[in-house]
């Protein structure tokens, strides 16, 4: 005898009951196999491993050698998710489908349900296009031809009302059966009410806990400095520009003292920002490339928000993509939000590129806590909702007054904004790659050259227009909670961009011109009317001037110079100098003017390796980092003139300029203004000047 | 549906139980089994790793009265020393010199460099290689012997004049051809020798070399030479009906002749690895009596402490005489840069092996020392005529005493200088089984220190073997006609009370991230005692009269007092001074990895390198970052209390004595010349106080270098690629360049015209805008125009420096880990 049952016990042969079985098949099952379908295709489409376009064999390599389970866990988180969201929308359509009918779902169902999620998905991916037409450029209008037409309908030739129609639509219809089944069943109603009622508790609650007391007063006041990545000040309306790109922050420079002339010592985020939050030059807080190690950064410095910590503030720093610095800075935030800048984010960043048609679904706040690499997508960007969240973290009070820095990318490279910011000041005929992003370099002939210098430029004052209604939103909650009174509100950036001026665009490559260096400036403070100054001012006087208003007093290690006496109205000019240093070239060679009067190191490849301490991290290699001191181009200016300074192989080239009508000229080297060079070669002690070369002073070690 | 009932419980419980039984029985068989497997297997494990002594391969000791005593050979001529003379001639052309010939220092590091003498390497894995081709052959379980040689391609021929040859003379050479090689056609090579004597011309055809893969080694000739000849002509021809390339080798031509007056004294230098202090005498267990023996004859100096804690540094530094980091080589690295081998190869430091080989000495060096192979590129030349790698396996010592028999049975009717370096006792300790009874191995030992203990029974096989080779070389007559030199090279870290961690920096400014080294069971890292006191002895029947010498000695005073026994002069680069002689105390010093020590009286001073310290494991739980240790050795022998804060007079005093008596090598001096193919350049290199090396290299055959004490004028022509002029003095003085002609000079790491030319035309090379960091190269600087690039590099360590040796080949890797070098 086999078995000791008895027939008369019917053991079911499943746990499952027969309801869910049927929902599960008929639909969750299409659901999911209509994403899987989908998940695949894309995945066979955009594989490979490109960055900003560029495929290399080396990358590819070093990935599957060292970081094989970060692309597999990547891989494999973005297959749950298109899973995931397979399964809930094969439910709502299979939910609606019960909804209308009042059947529960059975034999015939799947093709339907499969229809629908198809129809569904599709519709959220063209809104999704439609909104953040960047992030589907690479698999849409970058490949030319009917994919580029396909995408060009959505974002260009289908008309605006369609968009939130299909939205309405797409709300309406389950909205509409679930009226029917409330209608319909008794128990149904029940369950949805408590179901409202417990999401309804839930975000009441939850809003409730992200606010809390208000910690500032004018005496003693909350500061908030809202930044935005290559902003040119010579692009917003207050300073005449000739689009109307600003008008928020026009009425916000009527109450605030507005300096025309305020510069920053180098043109790219890391050095800048550290120069911000510790008041020194680059050569004194050691941060001089994007690519410092491990133990060259802020830790252990006296920074401006540790300062301020210690006197009791709070402090915390917000950021979306160009703000990966701040997680590595070292600054001293007791809180940061923002992404990671290091191998394995970049391969997460690009799992999530190659699968566009999942980002509708995690385009909410659930989205990017699950995906924080969201956020540091270059072409995906997040200036709204980066702006809400500094409004959260000025919100989430604890009775202290805070020390807020909130950094959006919306003007960076690729100067992507969201919908309908990129098409503001874009022609309508173009046509070129570069329709919705700075896409693939430029176009090859002169005409197409000038044609894409202006569309970038449209594009670029697209981004400023989209920072300043995004800048007008936050500071009507301001306003709305009561904190505006008591904040002193700093809205600037950590540079300029160079836009054509000299062939190209780029920042922190060389010291001609202004525009890489100015950065604008505008201090509304609760207790000080709205001015100009047109005095020139650095940002490494920040630290200080803010240190003394919050404080009443400033440490020595925030060098340079008070401006209070600039915001108060008693003086116009302090007579500060400008000093500038350019930062890594990446490439050895190339046409631009600079590459013929450089001292010549390696591409970033050869400059730089992962770092040994953190060793998913990408820092210079300590070899390089005297000749790229050397080499550095450096320039000492006042408002009218400006003396250059460029090391090459065969000798130095100092130059002085003058300002003309909106240009420098070139003009006799001023002897004061060399002299001041000459002391910032010199680098405090660490540097000597020998036939002109600023040379390290003690060698770096060996590696 | 009715059911039938179930079967009743006691039918149940009369079934057998056969299941649960059967598969506990079939476990426990199971087990069983793999309890015997297992047991089988460690057996056999250690018996491969302890062998039994009979089924090693001993040296065939020479009869009892095979005595050497009456015969005598001397030098008339060196075909090597006399690179002017020779006429060559290459196919049917005209005679034509020989160009670039520099036998003696030819430098593994620059494989461009083709020298038409090479150091050629047979290997016993069949095949014969030029040095720059051995990198992909293994390094373990070969045997790679290299002597210096002339290359002679097939085709070729080469003429030697001769004078004053006395009658009996005989020429000795070896020969090596190359075999086929994989990727390339070779053929086949027959050798003659030609003799021109008054009577006429003889031939001596010497064969065919290079016929097949087996057909490999040196093969030694030694021919009959009638008095007067007047030249030896040495001819190659390619095998008949092969059409390609040939190569043949010969090795250290030499004319003997026999010797009228009283023989010169050989040396018998043995450097055995590893050997402690307590490895010899009573505290040795019983492991040591051959050499007890030895030593009871001889002199023994009890106080004797190594230079260098671990092998390479501390060989190098006793065959040249000098403290390894004033060498101009990294000595705390395992491998050796291009850069040192510029700076070491061509400065032509004498070495013992060099002054013996110029006072007419055959000079071999028998060894199984990784660190001494220049061919691996982890050690250098060392002027060894003859050099043998011996990778074998570990129990290899017999097999290097094998060849130093066959060899002196060979060649001890001729002044030698033999060098053997066994690698036993040196971690991992493996005797063969019989020295483990020896030794009284026992319960003890398998519960105690096992490890000491195998130590021992290593230095027991050690003692039997060189007392095989003493016997030989007491059959053979040279007793009393023979020097015996024998010392450790170091210490080793045996006791749990000795071990240490040691912190060394991983990276540059590391702060938190290190590297944690163990120094148990290991040398190298360790400042102890343990590490540094060595024995040393020197024996010569009735020559060195037995005595118990208290003084101070270490290896660097072998070299002097060797040449001063054999009364030779030495040269002036040597540190140490003649043993022999009564003499004060001198202190010794010690170059460490990680730091620098001095012994002066019962002082002993450490002093770490930046970044460096260490732990004491597991016991005291000590901790040191202190840069500076102090300890006095009468007092305190444990090396348990640091007297660095108490006594800083003598701390002081110690640091400027170690200071003044290791002076800094002066920085090695590269030039680089670029610009348009074809354009000449001319100068002149002026370094006070004298030149220790002046050389061209990736440079055309006509270029030249010509040296004049304190300046050395060169002139090159550009080609394709640039070409490097590498000049060193002996002190650090700024050198002066002098340019002729219109060449722009840029200095430093950075290449920049930091210089300005004097009135006279000449720069001088201020060390502050030349210097570039270690293993830097900087790029070569492309140019229409000529342009010199001229940069400085100090080659002592400065500053901390990673432990990396990722560029080493895998086998070579495998070596370091297996030694315990990597970890």
């Amino acid at each position: 005898m086999r078995s000791n049952r008895t027939p008369s016990q019917e053991t079911p042969r499943r746990g499952v009951p027969a309801g869910l079985r049927a929902w599960l098949r008929h639909g969750v099952l299409p659901g999911v196999a209509v994403h899987l379908l989908s998940w695949v295709t894309l995945l066979a489409v955009n594989g490979g491993f490109r960055v900003m376009g560029q495929e290399d064999d080396g990358i590819t390599r070093l990935v599957m050698e060292r970081y094989l389970w970060t692309v597999v866990a990547a891989v494999g988180a973005s297959l749950a998710t298109a899973l995931t969201v397979g399964a809930a929308m094969g439910l709502l359509v299979a939910g609606i489908g019960a909804g209308l009918t009042g059947r529960r779902p059975g034999r015939g169902w799947g093709r339907r349900v499969a229809v629908g999620v198809l129809v569904y998905h599709l519709g959220a991916w063209a809104l999704h296009m439609r909104a953040f037409p960047q992030v589907h450029a690479e698999t849409f209008y970058g490949r030319g031809g009917v994919w580029a037409t396909l995408q060009r309908a959505i974002t260009h030739g289908a008309p605006g009302w369609l968009f939130p129609g299909l939205l309405a639509v797409g709300v309406a219809v389950p909205a509409l059966a679930l009226a029917a089944a409330l209608v319909r069943s008794r128990a149904a109603r029940r369950r949805t009410l408590w179901a409202a009622a417990a999401v309804g508790l839930a975000w009441g609650g939850w809003r409730l806990a992200r606010s809390g007391p208000n910690g500032g007063t004018p005496q003693r006041p909350n500061i908030l400095i809202i930044a935005n990545d290559s902003l040119r000040p010579d692009h917003l309306g207050l300073s005449g520009y000739a689009r109307r790109t600003s008008p928020n922050l026009d009425r916000f420079a009527a109450q605030a003292v507005v300096f025309d002339e305020a510069y920053v010592p180098l043109a790219r985020t890391f050095p800048s920002w550290a120069s911000i939050l510790t008041g020194r030059f680059p050569h004194e807080h050691g941060v001089r490339h994007m690519f410092p190690r491990h133990d060259e950064r802020l830790d252990g410095t006296l920074t401006l928000p540790r300062y301020l910590a210690q006197e009791g503030y709070r402090t915390a720093a917000v950021a979306d993509y160009a703000g990966d610095i701040f997680r590595r800075i070292g600054a001293g935030f007791e809180t940061v939000q923002a992404p990671d800048f290091d191998v394995p984010s970049l391969i997460r960043q690009r799992v999530i590129q190659i699968e566009p048609a999942l980002l509708p679904y995690l385009h909410n706040r659930l989205g990017r806590w699950l995906f924080p690499d969201l956020v540091g997508l270059v072409n995906y960007p997040h200036t709204g909702e980066t702006m809400d969240r500094i409004g959260d973290a000025v919100d989430a009070g604890d009775g202290r007054p805070f020390f807020i820095v909130g950094f959006v990318s919306s003007s960076h490279f690729p100067y992507a904004a969201a919908d309908p910011w990129y098409r503001r000041y874009v022609s309508p005929d173009y046509e070129g790659p570069n329709l919705y992003q700075r896409f693939r370099g430029l176009a090859e002939t002169e005409e197409a050259l000038a044609a894409d210098a202006a569309h970038l430029t449209d594009l670029f004052d697209g981004t400023v227009a989209w920072f300043d209604h995004e800048v007008g939103r936050l500071l009507e909650r301001l306003e709305a909670s009561g904190r505006l009174d008591d904040t002193v509100v700093i809205v600037t950036a950590d540079h300029g961009e160079i836009l054509f001026e000299f062939g190209t665009t780029g920042h922190g490559d060389h010291l001609r011109g202004r525009s890489a260096h100015r950065v604008p400036l505008l201090v509304r403070d609760p207790l000080l009317t709205g001015r100009r100054v047109p005095g020139v001012v650095r940002s490494v006087d920040l630290a200080r001037t803010l240190a003394l208003r919050a404080t009443g007093q400033a440490p020595e290690a925030f060098g340079g110079a008070d401006l209070g006496p600039l915001l108060r109205g008693e003086q116009t000019d302090l007579g500060l100098l400008g000093y500038g240093e350019t930062g890594l070239w990446f490439t050895p060679g190339g046409p631009e003017f600079y590459q013929h009067h450089r001292l010549p190191y390696p591409s970033l490849t050869g400059v730089a390796e992962l770092d040994p301490h953190a060793p998913d991290e990408i820092s210079m290699k300590p070899a390089w980092e005297d000749r790229v001191r050397v080499a550095k181009h450096r320039a000492v200016w006042d408002r009218t003139h400006k003396v250059t300074y460029m090391p090459t192989p065969t000798g130095v080239v100092v130059q002085g300029w003058r300002v003309e009508g909106g240009t420098e000229v070139e003009a006799p080297v001023r002897p004061d203004l060399k002299a001041a060079l000459d002391a910032f070669l010199t680098e405090g002690g660490q540097a000597r000047v020998v036939r002109g070369y600023a040379l390290p002073v003690a060698p770096v070690a060996e590696p | 549906m009715s059911t039938p009932p179930h079967p009743p419980a006691a039918s149940a419980a009369a079934e057998p139980p056969t299941r649960p039984r059967r598969w506990r029985r079939w476990l426990l068989w199971g087990l069983g089994v793999l309890v015997a497997l297992g047991l089988g297997i460690t057996a056999a494990a250690l018996a491969v790793m302890f062998p039994s002594r009979d089924s090693l391969q001993w040296p065939v000791l020479p009869p009892a009265d095979y005595a050497y005593a009456s015969q005598s050979r001397r030098v008339v001529a060196r075909l090597l020393d006399e690179p002017a003379r020779l006429v060559h001639t290459a196919g049917a052309g005209a005679p034509a010199p020989l160009s670039g010939f520099d036998y003696a220092r030819h430098s593994p590091y620059l494989p461009q460099d083709r020298q038409a003498a090479q150091r050629v390497f047979s290997v016993a894995a069949g095949e014969v290689l030029l040095e720059e081709s051995l990198a992909g052959v293994a390094h373990a379980s070969s045997v790679y012997e290299g002597r210096y040689a002339l290359h002679l391609p097939a085709g070729e021929a080469t003429r030697w004049p001769l004078a004053q040859v006395p009658a009996g003379s005989t020429l000795s050479l070896g020969v090596a051809g190359l075999p086929p090689h994989r990727d390339v056609t070779l053929c086949p090579v027959e050798i003659t020798v030609t003799v021109q004597g008054a009577a006429g011309a003889t031939d001596h055809p010497l064969g065919r070399l290079g016929e097949s893969p087996q057909d490999f080694g040196w093969r030694d000739h030694e021919l009959p030479l009638p008095a007067g000849a007047t030249a030896v002509t040495f001819t190659a021809k390619a095998a008949a009906g092969c059409d390609g390339p040939g190569h043949a080798f010969l090795a250290d031509p030499t004319v003997w002749a026999p010797r009228q007056g009283p023989a010169p004294i050989n040396v018998l230098y043995i450097n055995v690895c590893t050997w402690r202090a307590d490895d010899l005498g009573p505290e040795a267990r019983g492991a040591t009596p051959k050499l007890d023996a030895l030593a009871a004859t001889g002199r023994r100096f009890t106080q004797a402490r190594s230079n260098a804690n671990w092998s390479k540094a501390s060989q190098i530094s006793a065959l040249t005489g000098r403290y390894a980091s004033t060498l101009g080589l990294k000595h705390h690295r395992v491998p050796v840069g291009q850069l040192e081998g510029l700076s070491y190869a061509h400065s032509q430091w004498p070495t013992l092996a060099s002054v013996l080989r110029g006072a007419g000495y055959e000079t071999a060096a028998l060894v199984d020392n990784i660190f001494l192979a220049d061919f691996l590129r982890v050690g250098v030349d060392l002027g060894f005529a003859r050099f043998v790698d011996n990778a074998r396996h570990i129990h290899n010592t017999v097999d290097l005493m094998r060849e130093a028999v066959a060899w002196l049975t060979a060649h001890g009717d001729r002044p030698f200088f033999l060098y053997l370096n066994p690698a036993n006792p040196h971690f991992r300790y493996r005797p063969p089984r019989e020295y483990l009874g020896q030794i009284g191995f026992g319960w003890a030992d398998l519960t105690g220190d096992l490890q000491h203990a195998l130590h021992l029974g290593e230095v027991a096989y050690t003692d039997d073997a060189v007392g095989e080779l003493l016997e030989a070389v007491r059959r053979l007559g040279l007793a009393e006609r023979t020097l015996v030199v024998m010392h450790g090279d170091h210490g080793e870290t045996l006791s749990w009370a000795r071990d240490l961690e040691v912190k060394v920096p991983a990276a540059h400014k590391a702060r938190e991230s290190m590297i944690y080294k163990t120094t148990r069971y290991k040398h190298g890292w360790s400042w102890q005692e343990t590490e540094i006191r060595i024995p040393l002895l020197f024996a010569r029947p009735g020559a060195v009269p037995p005595a118990v010498d208290d003084r101070p000695a270490s290896p660097i005073d072998v070299a002097p007092t060797i040449l001063a026994h054999l009364g030779l002069p030495k040269p002036p680069t040597m540190l140490g001074r003649d043993l022999f002689r009564a003499g004060p105390t001198a202190p010794i010093v010690v170059d460490g990895k990680g730091f620098d020590a001095v012994v002066d009286g019962p002082l002993k001073l450490v002093r770490f390198w930046p970044g460096y310290g260490w732990w004491r494991r597991k016991h005291t739980g000590e901790v040191s970052d202190s840069p500076v240790l102090l300890f006095d050795l009468a007092a305190d022998p444990e090396e348990r209390h640091d007297l660095a804060a108490q006594r800083p007079a003598d701390v002081a005093r110690l640091t400027a004595l170690l200071e003044q008596t290791r002076a800094q090598p002066a920085p090695l001096h590269l030039v680089r010349f670029t610009g348009p193919v074809g354009q000449q350049i001319t100068g002149r290199v002026t370094v006070p106080g004298g030149l220790r090396t002046a050389t061209l290299h990736d440079h055309a055959p006509t270029d030249t270098v010509t040296r004049d004490g304190e300046a050395a004028d060169f002139t090159l022509t550009l080609g394709e690629g640039p070409v490097t002029l590498a000049f060193a003095g002996w002190t650090p003085a700024p050198p002066q360049l002098r340019l002729d002609g219109p060449v722009g000079l840029r200095v430093g790491p950075h290449a920049l015209p930091l210089l300005a030319p004097a009135l006279d035309g000449a720069y001088t090379g201020e060390p502050a805008a030349l210097a570039i960091g270690a293993d830097q190269w900087p790029d070569v600087l492309p140019a229409e125009r000529p342009t010199a690039h001229w940069w400085s590099q100090r080659l002592d360590h400065t500053g901390p420096e990673p432990w990396r040796l990722r560029s080493l080949e895998a086998d070579v890797m495998d070596a370091m880990r297996d030694w315990g070098y990597a970890q």
